[in-house]
Order: C-alpha cells, then structure tokens, then sequence
C-alpha cells in the first residue's frame, strides 16, 4: 500500500470563474445604463450608452444563463433551485436574483421604449442595480459561505468581488463609449472617477487579501503557498500587475487619465486583473483540502 | 428548526436516535475490507469513494510507523453541505444521518464544496449495474441496513473491529461508551461543522494535516494519472 | 488438515463445558450493548427489497472462509461474511468482498476454445463443452491405450496434472488414480512446503493454530498475519484482539515493514534467511538461563534439556546478530521476555521458510514454543483443528508406476512435491508428456524463473497437448491448447474445511447462482471426460466417476461425517454454508458466544486427551512408549496413561529426525549460512511479498483490488538508493544472472537496506483488458463482456511490472522448497534505452540454476561440504528410490 490511492476532484471549474467575472459585469452596465433615469444630471452624459449598456447587460445573462445550467450535472433540473428554493443556500438566491435582474433587464427597456412608463424607470433602475450589484455580492457570498473552506469564507469576497465588478462593468462601459465616439469630457469624468475608485479600492483590498492569506489560519497559509507555486503569474503578473498597478498608474493623473485610450486600456487591464483574481481564487481555495 | 438543517440535531435528545461511528485507530490495520465492502455495497465507480483509509509512513529505518486513517462522511450535525444546496437535495435525518435525495440534485458540486472533509464526489454515469448517475454521492452511514436493524456494511466487514457504530444516545450502547469514556477526536473539530465520526488514539500528524499532497512517487504518479483521466470531464475544474 | 485429532461436534462441546462459567461474568453488560445486528440479512440501497442470501466458502485467496452471497434478480450483488463461521466470524477481506467481480469480469471465457493459430498466437475456435470434452477425451485414451498395449503403466504418466490452487477435496487426485497416472504436480513447493516440512515430521500437522486472541506475548516471523498468511482474515482479527484487546506484546520480524509491523511492539528487519540464527540463538538463551520448561521438554518431546543446551552452545546472540544484524541484546531481552510471559506464541509464515534450507528455520521457530511449554496451551501454540471429508467409494488404486515429475526421488524428504523442476525435468528429458491438464495453474506468471514455463508450454514437442482449465485468459492458458473453462467459485461445490479456529469446521462451496452462460464447473468436465474416455467402463475408469453432477459427488463426501447426519446432513450444509454452528457472534467483542453471552470455548491439551478403551484395541505399545495400531502411530503412553500425543512415530514431539539424518541432513534444527548472506557489498537481495488487497495471479482482474494496488515498484532503502543516486520513482534495472526487470524504484523508510523487495500481483502480460491497461481494446467473442465502469473509469495507468523472471530456482533440499528470497541482484538506474517493463530473462542461465541447486540435493556434490557435523556414513547414503517422499 502506498500513501494514497484516492483522490478528489476541485468541484468548481473555469465555468464558475466566468460567470462570477461576467454576471459581475453586467450588473455594474446595468446601474451605469439606468444612471441617467436614475439620477440625471451629470449622468446624462451616460445616456447615449444606456441602450448599448442594457443591451450588454442583457447578453451577458444570456452568456451566463446557459453557462450555470450546462454546469450542472443535471441541466433538465435548472429550475429547482427556485423551485425547491432553500433560504440558507446563496445559490438558491442567486438563482432568484438572476431571474429578476433579467426582468429588471427586459422591463427597464420596455419601460423606456415600448411601454412608456416613465414612471417605473426610476423604480427599476434602482433594485435593478441593486439586484445587479448583488450579483457579485451573492458570487462572493457564494464563496464566503463555505465557512469550513477559510481562504474563501472571508468577507474579502463579496466586498472584493462587488468592487471588482464596478470597475469591470465600468471599463467595458467606457469601451462602449470609445467604439461609438461618445467620448464626452463628462462621460470620461464619471467612469474615470468610477474606475480609478474602484481600482484604487481594489489595490487595498489586494492588499488586505495579501495580508490575510500570508498571516491568516494555516489553510490560508497554504492556500497562499499553493498560489505562489502554482499561479505565481496570475496572481503576481496578471492580477496585481496588470490588473491593479497598471490601471492605477494610467488613471492616477486625472488629465492623462482621462483621454478616451488610456482610460480604455487601463479599463482592459483592470478586467484581466478582476478576472484572474477570481479564477486563483475559486482554486486556491479549493486545493488546500484537496488531499485532505 | 435550526437553520439550514431539515433535521435538527438529535444528539442528546430523549427518545431519540443520533446514530454515530467511533473508529478505534489502535485497532485498524489498513487491510481495506472496508472499502471494498463499501464499494460493493452501492455498486460506487472507480474513481469516486465513499470510505477511503489513508496511509501515511513515519520515523526513519528501523524506526518506522505506519498509521492508516480510514475516512467517510461524517453526518455532521451542523452540516454546511446540507446549509448550502439550493435544491435541499442533501439533508438532515432526525436520527442524524446526512443523506441524499438523487431525483433532486441538480449537481451543482456546492456541497462537495462545502464540506471539508472531501466526502462528496460526483457519481459516473457509467455503472456496472446501478443506473443513478450524474448526481452528487456521499456515505449514508448505510441509512438502508441501519434502518432495517444492521450495522454498515463497512462496519460489518472490519476486521480488526475498527470501525464501531450504533446509538449515541443509547448510554447503554457501544458507541456511547467509547465516546464518554475513551479520549476521542472528531475530524477538524474547529470548522464547527460537529462530526459524529469519533476516533480513538488517532496519529496527530493524519488528523492535523490540512493538505497533504502525496510525497512517494508511487502516489504522485497516481495523482498526476487520476487528474490526467479525469481533465476536461465534466465536472472537472481542470485545475491541477 | 488436522487428521490426527478429527473432532466431532459432540464430543468438542462436551469439553468446551468447563470454561464457561468463567466467561459469564462479563455476560450480562455485553447482551444489553447488542443493539444493531452485524449481518445475516441485506437490503437493496435502491429499492430497499430483502435481498436473497445463500452460503458459500470463499476462495479468493485459500484461507476458505465462509460467506453469505446476496442476490438480486438473479445476480450477486454483495458477499459477506457468514455470522455462523467460527473462522472468520461473520467478516470478510477486501479480496473476499470483491470476489463476485471474479464471476461477473467481462473478459472471463464463457464457452470452450480450441486454438487455431500458433501456440500463444490468441486466436481461438469457440467449441461446445461436448466436443471440448470428447476431445480431450480421446487425447487421454490415445495414452492409455498405448499403455494397454505395451503392458507399461508408467506409459500413463504421460498423463501429466499439474495444479496450483486445489481445493478440489481430492477430485483431481481420483480422476488421475482413475487413469493410473502418478504425474500429480501440485504447487505447493513455490507456496510453503518447506514450512510443512519443518512441521511435520516435528510434531504431524504442517501448521499451527497460534492463539492469537488469548495470547499475552506473540512472536511472529515473515508471517504477515495482518496483509496475508494462513489463515489471513480469521488470524488478523484475533491477532487485533490479542494486541489490543488483550495487551499482548506482538514482535514481528521481517526485512520489509508489513502491516502487521504496524501493530507491533517492536518490528524487527532481519537480513532474509537468519531467522533460524535468531530462534535458534533464543532458544541458547532460554536454555541457558534456565528459563524452559523441563518437565515439557523431558516427557513430550524426543530429547533432553542437556542434549538442547550442547546443541545450542554455538548459537549464541552475538552469533545471530552477526547473521541477522539484530542486536544481541535484543534477542537476549526478547527470549526471555518469550520464555517468561505465559502464555506466548510463534507464528511463521513464508518469510523464514521460503529459502534453501528453510526448514531448518522453520523447525528452529517451532522449537521455540516446544522448550518454553507453550504448545496446546489457552493462549499459546496449538495443533490446527480441522476436519476431514473423504472421496466416496469405491476408491481409485492410483498410477501403479511413480511418476519422476510427482516424486522426484533427489529429494525424498520433500514430501509436496518439487514442482519448479517439471520443466527441466520435461526439458533434459527426465520425463515425457503427452497430454498436460493444468487446473488454477499459472507457472508463466506465478513460478520463479516464470519464462522457463513459458518456453516450455510454447514447446509442442515437449508439450504435445496441453488442456487448461482456466476461466480467464491467464498467461498459461494463452498458450494452451484446449481451454476448457471452469466455473468461478461462486458457482460451483466443494467440501471445506480449515483450521482456521480452534473450534473445528466443515463448510460447502455451491453454486449462488447457476453458472452464467453455458459455463459448467471442472468436475462434470471430468465427469463428462471420464465417460467419454471409458464410455463402456471396460477400462475401469468410469465407474470411480459415476456422478450426476458436482452436488452429487460432493454430498457423497459429506456422507459419513459423524454427527453432521443428525443436524440435517448435507442439506445442512446447503442452508447454513458451515457446521457445527457454536453460537452467535456477540456484535460488541467479536467472540462467539452462546445463548447466555458466554464465549463458546476452544478445547486444548489436545495431545493430552486420554485414548479410550475402544481406541486401546487392537494396539501395541513400544519401549520408547508409542502406541501404534497396524503400523501407525495413535498415541503414546506417559507415566501409564495413554495419551492421544503428537502425529509423528514416537507419538512425541520429535525435535530430533531421524528420518533427516538418513540422508545425511542435521536432525536438530541448524542454522546455514546461505551464499545471498555473503553478497556483495553493492549488491542486493531480491525478496517478493504478496499484499493485503490480492490474490497471487487471479485479482489483477477484479476492479476494487486493481484500484486500490496495481503497481509494484520496488522498495529500496533511502540510504541504498542515495548511494547508487537513484531517487524516488526513478526507472532502474535489477539485475540477477537470469536477466533483468526495468521498473521504478519505491525509496522507503520501511525496508532492510541490503534488501530490495517487488511484490507479486501486478505486471501481467495477459489475464483479460484490466490486469493490462488495454481497456481500448473490445472484449473477444468468447468473453462475457458488458462492465461500464471498466471501461470507462478506469484512472491509474501503471500495471506494474513482475519480478519472477529474474528470481533465480533454488531449491530447499530438504523441503523442495522454492527459495523465493534468496536471489542476489544488482540495482541501477536505468540505461537510457531502458523502458519501463522491459524483461530480458534467459533460459539457458536458468537451466544452470537447475543444475545448481541438484548440487544442493542429498545426492548432490555440495551436500555432504555443507552437512559435515553430521555423523552418518556418507559413503552410503539411501539409495534413490523413485516414488519417495511421503
Ligand atoms: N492477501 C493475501 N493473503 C494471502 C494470499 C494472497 O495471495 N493474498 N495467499 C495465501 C497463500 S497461498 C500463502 S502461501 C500465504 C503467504 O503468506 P505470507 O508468508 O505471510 O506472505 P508473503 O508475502 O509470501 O511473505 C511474508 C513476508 O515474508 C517477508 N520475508 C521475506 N524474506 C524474509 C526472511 O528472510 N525473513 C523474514 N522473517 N521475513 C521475510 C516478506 O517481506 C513478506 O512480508 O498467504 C495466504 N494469504
Ligand atoms: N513473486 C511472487 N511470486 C509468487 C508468490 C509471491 O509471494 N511472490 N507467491 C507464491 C505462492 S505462495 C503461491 S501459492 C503461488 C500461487 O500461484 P498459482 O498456483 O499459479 O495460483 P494462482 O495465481 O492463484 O491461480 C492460477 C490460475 O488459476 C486460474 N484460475 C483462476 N480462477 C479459477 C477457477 O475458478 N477455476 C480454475 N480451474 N482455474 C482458475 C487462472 O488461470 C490463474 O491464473 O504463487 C507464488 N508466486
Ligand atoms: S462530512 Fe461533509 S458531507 Fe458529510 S455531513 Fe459533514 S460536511 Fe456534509
Ligand atoms: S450537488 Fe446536489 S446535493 Fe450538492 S448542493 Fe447541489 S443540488 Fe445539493
Ligand atoms: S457507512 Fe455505509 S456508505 Fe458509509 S462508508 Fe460505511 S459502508 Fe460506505
Ligand atoms: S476494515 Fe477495519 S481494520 Fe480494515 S482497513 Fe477498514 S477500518 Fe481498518
Ligand atoms: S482471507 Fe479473504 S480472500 Fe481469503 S478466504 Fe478469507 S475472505 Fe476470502
Ligand atoms: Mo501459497
């Protein structure tokens, strides 16, 4: 007999990562679009994107949709999370949440162009965008529920992934702008300002992550560890230096940062980072137990 | 009721059952009747385990050790495998055993996630002779036999009387006794999670270790086989 | 096993009476813990129906335990442990659990082959039973005939047998005696013969029944009670029981730490073949310091404590540690330790006995127990208990002329036969072979030097028709002829019994099921050939075959068992699995107890008991005390009372044979130094080990055991391994002067550093898609087919690599027995070239071997060189007389 002759298999695969870097994106396109309606003012510099922004929204719920159901073992079951929905289960929320953000989706463009009824816009946009928003939150939560699974079960994650999908969401956003020429002083000032939060909360939440893992409990630890040796360039290289450091440094001086190009690059860049910082993530915290 | 639990707890209340396992480490001898029993038992697939006992060498010539470890689901009374599934798929039974509702899992791994002791896996859907697959799995403290006046089938089997299992509650009981009177350790008791898979005189490096990524050749290369086989299957994370 | 004290039930429970009360205390505090039953009974996971149970006598491995088969719609679906079994009580192995896989493995032959292409070619005819048989048939009568004509019995030893699993209860012997051929080979000389040998002419059984359980001190040497041995399952559990249970102290011996090192006290790595020097060296000590027991040793043994104290002078610690590496302080504080806890016990399986010279070693160990007065105690070293089945009348006389191949006369001692040397022996010429059956056979892959069977079933002048009767497709059978499957043994009968418990048994192997397809069991084959060979009965053949079927010929051997005719006969036996049933096993200690909770006692003293007045009739008895009736020995007469004794000529425990030194063999236990014990610095001794999870050549099939062992790479010492730069898993060559194996080395804190050790099991080059990794391929026409899981999930990809092809012939002089663990090798890593599996094994080189180890042989040149203490006239040893052994 040798030491093992069993293993297991991490559950969660790239399918997962993607959906958490997508669905995030979308709710941040969804608050983004319906600002305008939402607040007016300044932001009605972001109304000739909000057509093109719900429109991304809605595709990428069209991606993800499918994405989650081909996931699962059982896809012809898709529905029972609603159906036999378990109020503990952030899955069985999300679930419902991703239905009714869909609806916000749907119903806010309706709304606007087809039923006329202005006065449901203000309405929808808000717990669109706070079903959109918690979206992340819940992937997040998704992850920090697993309690016995400590490099996840940190309230790092929803706050992380929530932020992450504001500046995602707001980088692709601003692709929108530059590709249809809508690069107004305004629009740049709002997402610029978005981005360049986001990104710098992200910095300090990487920061934090960083602290938490390399002194955290022994399974951090070794989820740290597991991360160095195995994703030493997705963390270091992609996350933390093209994901968060590049886009700071383009964004840091508001005048530079706010030419359409940078912005768009730095936007790119922050997406890589948002993505491959939930895709370690999702492993590293899976593996530490993997041989347990 | 206790939240996340279809069941609660029954350790300790009156007129109830709380079915638990003790395993006597003194007394395993790694001789895998139990998985075998185990396997034969639900017809379980090659690649996925209910029961397993780990291995593990220690000391240097000609002072080595050997410890085994057998491991299987240990029907948590405060089951985050259970807190998390979205469909209530996987529950709690009144008299403790976690167990699985196949016709409604939807095989969305989140408990193979949630639980920390890796006692999920996704069943194959090629069997030898049962046709339920593409659905989660796990030990059911063999709720079957137990049900119907038997022990488990891998308690049935040990042969060095390792694996003990009856009523906590019954203070007349085999299991009662060992767990009030021997010094026992439940699996990775900090995660709060209550396992009531007792263990007797277990090696401290076997419970302690939070990964332990095998060390011999012999078992890396298995490792690095099972993973190659099983990337780009479903359910497979295509990680490692 | 035991003839020398067949026990019935009603006498045994008579005897038990006495302990009982002793027993009750504990009763009542157990009977209340009884809450869950431990089996008996089992439901289906999925639809929860009661699934139907038929008993049944396991035959994964040979230790015959008993089980209960569940069915569901006509299929086996689960196999336990019968609650009835004294031996195994209610459990079994991981091999036992998995034996079911046996009967449903999709590349198991379903149908009768006949060979179309080149011998070895795979291309296979599928037949009818009938034709298979008639035409086996007509082969025999082919033989026969010409020995007719010729007026030549020893032509009907062309007629060649050769077995390796035969629990059969004597059916091959009666066909082959019902044909008058004596070319009977068994394979007991590659298993343990030596240790038979070591035992027999001792004190008559060639096993003992250590009492684990109520021991409070266990020796043990390279017996691996935990992974393997006899009696394996039954043995494991009570060795826990004892260890844990009842605070023995537990010693093991072995070069390689085993698993039962893992329970042990104190786990001890001897240089392979000196256990003889370390028991023999104990024995000095507790001689010397007085610690025997005298009045044992003085009236139940053949030599005095004076005689053993001379005997032993030279054997002393440091003499062993000079041979064994174990310090001499140790064997010193271990035989006193020995001598002074009662009771205690020694247990030995292949580790000691497996070498040139093994029994000597064997004898030594058995010493042991014999001087410390541990023999028949509750707790210590007892006679097996067995039970006996006969073959019904009318008997066959059997071959009238020896058969050189059954008896090599070079080895009269070695009574099991020499079956290593059939080859050679069929290759210089020594014997002919017209017509080769071979049953659970498979010398290609089980027997040192394994290329030798190879060439030899390869080659049709030497092997003219050779008929396997192999439900798999075994490395053997691929070079058969003829294969004419058997069924699994779950589908078939054979009487039963094993000393596996000091309680005596009798269990029945039959059918769970009808056998799958149109398979039929080995003995209406031989039923059906025995007709069609004698189809007038003018041979006088057919009439020793005169059954129906398998169930009838074995319920005629059940016939005339005393007392199992009252509790319902045969039919007893079909409905219970096993008789006499002693109790119910308590659910909380494992024991067997009885309707009030007590534990259904064992019986000892056996050699004490008192030989009744009826026994006395018709017996002499001679100056040395034995009692003999018609020429055997039935007991032996101390201080005026007749005992039942020992199984030897005196009735005693003969620590000194005289039959050895008839051929100039020592008649005290010895120690040799063997030629592997003065290697090489940079060399190695290869040693090989069998492991918990499989079953010699037949499990590499089953799934569960292949999943949880499959390769078998080679344990080296990390200091060795670092000195010759090998690291862990790196691909090296062993080396021996057969040829060379290139496999990976398993650098491990748990071996010897002189030793390498590759365990058997893994490596096949046939035996079905599993065993090698060829699950791409689709099942052949003949095969049963049909295991999803097989063919989809199988994950690991390494099917090991065999190590007998370099593991060098050589053979115990005195027991025939196969050295297995006394081949030198070298180790290196591997030439660039080299790929993993890559065998190169000579023929020629181990045809020297042969020659080399006749040398060995009492009429051999190197006999007497290495035999000079003893005092015979060497110039007059016995003559070679074919047909010896006993
Ligand atoms: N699981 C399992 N059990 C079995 C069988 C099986 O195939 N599998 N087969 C059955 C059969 S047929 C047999 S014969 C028995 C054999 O049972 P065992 O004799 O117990 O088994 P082996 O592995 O053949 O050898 C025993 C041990 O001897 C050690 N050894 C080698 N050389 C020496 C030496 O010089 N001295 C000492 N002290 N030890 C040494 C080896 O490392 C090994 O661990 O098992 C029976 N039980
Ligand atoms: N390297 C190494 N070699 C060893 C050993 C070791 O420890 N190490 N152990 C040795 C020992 S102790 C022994 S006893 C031998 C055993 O070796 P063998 O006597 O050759 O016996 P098996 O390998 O058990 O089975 C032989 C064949 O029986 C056939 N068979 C299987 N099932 C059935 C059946 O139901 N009916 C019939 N008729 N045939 C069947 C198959 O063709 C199988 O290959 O091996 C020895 N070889
Ligand atoms: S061991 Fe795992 S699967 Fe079993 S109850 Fe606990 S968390 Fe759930
Ligand atoms: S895989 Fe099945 S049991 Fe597990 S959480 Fe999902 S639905 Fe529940
Ligand atoms: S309790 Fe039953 S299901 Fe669980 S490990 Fe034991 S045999 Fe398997
Ligand atoms: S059956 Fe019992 S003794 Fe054997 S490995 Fe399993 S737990 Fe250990
Ligand atoms: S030891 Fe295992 S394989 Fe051998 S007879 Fe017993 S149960 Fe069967
Ligand atoms: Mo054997």
């Amino acid at each position: 007999m040798f030491e093992y002759g069993w293993f297991h298999i991490a559950p969660w695969g790239a399918e997962l990562s993607i959906y958490f870097f997508l669905i995030g994106m979308a709710g941040m396109s969804y608050a983004l679009s319906t600002a305008p309606d939402l607040f007016g003012g300044k932001f009605e510099a972001l109304r000739p994107v909000q057509t093109p922004g719900l429109l991304l929204a809605l595709v990428i719920v069209g991606i993800c949709a499918p994405l989650l159901i081909l996931d699962l073992g059982q896809p012809g079951r898709f529905l029972y999370p609603i159906i036999y929905f378990h109020w503990t289960s952030p899955l069985s929320w999300g679930s419902v949440f991703l239905v009714l953000f869909t609806a916000c989706i749907v119903g806010f463009y309706w709304a606007k162009h087809h039923g006329n009824r202005g006065d449901l816009l203000k309405p929808l946009a808000v717990v669109g965008s706070l079903l959109g928003l918690s979206m992340p939150l819940y992937t997040g939560l998704d992850l920090m529920v697993n309690t016995t699974r400590e490099v996840w079960a940190t309230p790092w994650m929803p706050v992380m992934f929530t932020v992450l999908s504001i500046s995602s969401g707001t980088a692709m956003i601003a692709l929108i702008a530059k590709v249809m020429g809508k690069t107004g002083a305004d629009v740049m000032v709002i997402l610029h300002t978005i981005l360049l939060a986001s990104v710098a909360t992200t910095f300090a939440l990487f920061l934090g992550l960083v602290v938490s893992l390399l002194y955290g409990s022994g399974e951090m630890q070794q989820g740290w560890q597991i991360l160095n040796s195995q994703y030493g360039t997705q963390i270091w290289l992609l996350t933390f230096v093209v994901g968060i450091l590049a886009p700071l440094g383009m964004l840091a001086m508001p005048a530079i940062g706010r030419q359409p190009t940078i912005l768009v690059g730095a936007g790119i860049a922050s997406m890589i980072g948002a993505f491959m910082v939930r895709e370690v993530l999702l492993v590293a915290g899976q593996l530490p137990q993997l041989f347990y | 009721m206790a939240i996340g639990l279809q069941a609660d707890p029954s350790e300790g209340v009156a007129g109830k059952k709380r079915w638990a396992m003790v395993v006597d480490l003194r007394r395993c001898i790694g001789c895998m009747a139990c998985v075998a029993a185990c396997k034969a038992e639900y017809d379980v697939p090659l690649g996925v385990w209910r029961t397993t006992v780990k291995v593990k060498d220690l000391g240097q010539f000609p002072n080595t050790k050997r410890q085994f470890m057998p491991r299987l689901c240990n029907h948590c009374d405060n089951p985050p495998c259970v807190r998390n599934c979205p469909t209530e798929a996987t529950y709690k039974h009144e008299e403790g055993y976690v167990l699985q509702r196949y016709d409604r899992c939807i095989a969305c791994r989140t408990c193979i996630a949630a639980c920390p002791y890796n006692a999920r896996h996704v069943l194959p859907s090629n069997r030898t002779r049962v046709k339920i697959g593409g659905v989660v799995d796990k030990c059911t403290f063999c709720e079957h036999r137990v049900s119907n006046g038997l022990v488990p089938a891998c308690v049935q089997t040990c042969l060095g009387r390792s694996r003990i299992f009856g009523d906590l509650n019954d203070p007349k009981g085999e299991v009662h006794r060992l767990v009030s009177n021997s010094s026992t350790v439940t699996l990775k008791p900090e995660k709060g999670t209550k396992p009531q898979v007792y263990y007797i005189q277990p090696a401290q490096k076997i419970t302690d270790q939070m990964s332990a990524p095998p060390v011999s050749y012999a078992a890396k290369a298995d490792a690095e086989a099972f993973y190659r086989h099983n990337k780009g299957r479903q359910f497979f994370g295509g990680v490692l | 096993m035991n003839k020398h004290f067949p026990m019935s039930r009603r006498g045994f429970l008579k005897l038990g009476g006495s302990t009982a009360a002793v027993a009750s205390a504990l009763g009542a505090s157990r009977l209340e813990a009884m809450e869950q039953e431990l089996g008996g009974k089992d439901f289906s996971p999925v639809t929860g129906k009661l699934r139907e149970a038929v008993p049944y006598t396991c035959l994964v491995c040979n230790i015959e335990d008993g089980g209960i088969a569940y069915v569901e719609d006509g299929r086996i679906v689960k196999l336990e442990g019968n609650p009835d079994h004294p031996g195994n009580r209610g459990k079994l192995c991981a091999k036992g659990n998995s034996g079911f896989l046996h009967t449903y493995d999709p590349d198991r032959i379903m149908t009768p082959l006949l060979r179309t292409g080149k011998r070895g070619e795979g291309k296979w005819k599928r037949i009818s039973y009938d034709e298979a048989t008639t035409m086996l048939a007509a082969k025999l009568r082919e033989v026969i005939d010409r020995s007719v004509k010729a007026n030549d019995p020893a032509i009907r030893n062309e007629i060649v047998f050769k077995w390796g699993r035969n629990r059969t209860g004597g059916a091959i012997q009666r066909l082959m005696g019902a044909m008058g051929s004596s070319a009977m080979v068994g394979h007991t000389n590659i298993c343990e013969s030596s240790k038979k040998i070591g035992l027999e002419p001792s004190w008559g059984p060639d096993i003992e029944s250590a009492d684990f359980q109520n021991t409070k001190y266990a020796l043990i040497f390279g017996g691996n009670v935990t992974e393997t041995a006899y009696f394996h399952n039954p043995n494991a559990q009570r060795l826990v029981d004892g260890v844990v249970g009842n605070k023995a102290k537990l010693v093991y011996f072995d070069p390689r730490h085993a698993n039962t090192a893992k329970i042990a006290d104190e786990w001890f790595a001897p240089y392979p073949g000196t256990d003889g020097a370390v028991a023999l060296a104990m024995a000095n000590v507790i001689m010397n310091e007085k610690l025997y027991d005298d009045a044992f040793i003085r009236t139940w043994t053949n030599v005095t404590p004076e005689q053993l104290t001379a005997h032993l002078k030279s054997y002393t610690p440091e003499f062993a540690e000079a041979e064994s590496g174990i310090a001499a302080k140790d064997i010193r504080r271990i035989a006193r330790e020995f001598a002074t806890t009662k009771p205690a016990t020694t247990f030995s399986y292949r580790g000691p006995c497996k070498h040139v010279y093994g029994s000597y070693q064997e004898a030594a160990i058995h010493m042991l127990n014999v001087i410390t007065g541990n023999v028949e105690k509750k707790g210590g070293y007892c006679l097996p208990r067995g039970m006996g089945y006969g073959q019904p009348g009318p008997k066959p006389a059997g071959g009238k002329a020896a058969s050189i191949l059954g008896a090599p006369p070079t080895y009269p001692l070695a009574g099991h036969q020499v079956s290593t040397h059939m080859p050679y022996q069929l290759m210089k010429g020594d014997a002919k072979c017209s017509v080769l059956m071979t049953y659970y056979d498979n010398g290609a892959y089980t027997y040192p030097s394994s290329h030798v069977w190879e060439a030899l079933l390869k080659d049709e002048k030497l092997i003219p028709f050779y008929c396997s009767f192999s439900p798999y497709m075994s490395e053997n059978a691929e070079l058969a002829d003829l294969i004419i499957p058997d069924t699994t043994y779950l589908e078939r009968w054979d009487p039963e019994s094993m000393p596996s418990d000091l309680r005596p048994w009798l269990g029945i192997r039959q059918p769970v099921i009808k056998p799958l397809g149109n398979t039929q069991e080995w003995r209406m084959t031989a039923i059906q050939v025995a007709a069609k060979l004698d189809p007038d009965g003018s041979l006088g053949i057919k009439q020793y075959l005169n059954f129906k079927d398998g169930e009838e010929w074995v319920r005629a051997q059940f016939d005339g068992i005393p007392g199992l005719k009252e509790d319902g006969g045969f039919d007893y036996l079909k409905k219970n699995g096993v008789w006499p049933k002693y109790g119910k096993i308590d659910p909380v200690t494992g024991q067997i107890v009885d309707k009030n909770g007590d534990e259904v006692p064992a019986d000892y003293g056996l050699h004490m008991k008192e030989l009744s007045a009826a026994a006395m009739e018709g017996t002499t008895v001679e100056a040395n005390g034995a009692i003999k009736k018609g020429g055997k020995t039935v007991g032996v007469r101390i201080n005026g009372k007749n005992h039942a004794g020992f199984g030897t000529g005196s009735g005693k425990i003969e620590i000194y044979k005289e039959g050895w030194k008839k051929y100039g063999f020592n008649p005290m236990p010895v120690y040799k130094r063997l030629p592997s014990r003065d290697k090489k610095a940079d060399e190695l001794v290869l040693i090989t080990f069998k492991v918990n999870v499989h079953t010699q050549s037949r499990t590499a099939s089953v799934k569960y055991l292949a999943e949880l062992y499959h390769k078998n790479p080679a344990w080296i010492n990390p200091k060795t391994a670092a000195a010759k730069g090998i690291a862990d898993g790196d691909l090296i060559r062993v080396t021996s002067t057969v040829g060379y194996i290139v496999t990976r080395a398993h650098v491990t804190e748990g071996i010897h550093p002189d030793v390498v050790a590759i365990s058997t099991a893994c490596g096949h080059n046939s035996y079905g898609r599993l065993a090698q990794l060829k699950m791409k391929e689709k099942p052949a026409d003949y095969m049963l087919g049909g295991d999803a899981d097989i063919d989809n999930n199988v994950w690991w990809d390494d099917k090991g690599v065999h190590p007998n092809p370099i593991i060098k012939l050589s053979v115990d002089p005195i027991g025939g027995s196969q050295g297995w663990y006394d081949t030198v090798v070298t180790v290196s890593k591997a030439q660039p070239t080299d790929k993993y599996g890559d065998v190169k094994a000579s023929v020629e080189a181990s045809m020297k071997d042969y020659e080399e180890t006749l040398r060995l042989a009492y009429t051999g040149d190197l006999h007497k060189a290495n035999h000079k203490e003893v005092d015979i006239d060497w110039a007059h040893l016995p003559e070679l007389k074919a047909g010896g052994g006993h």
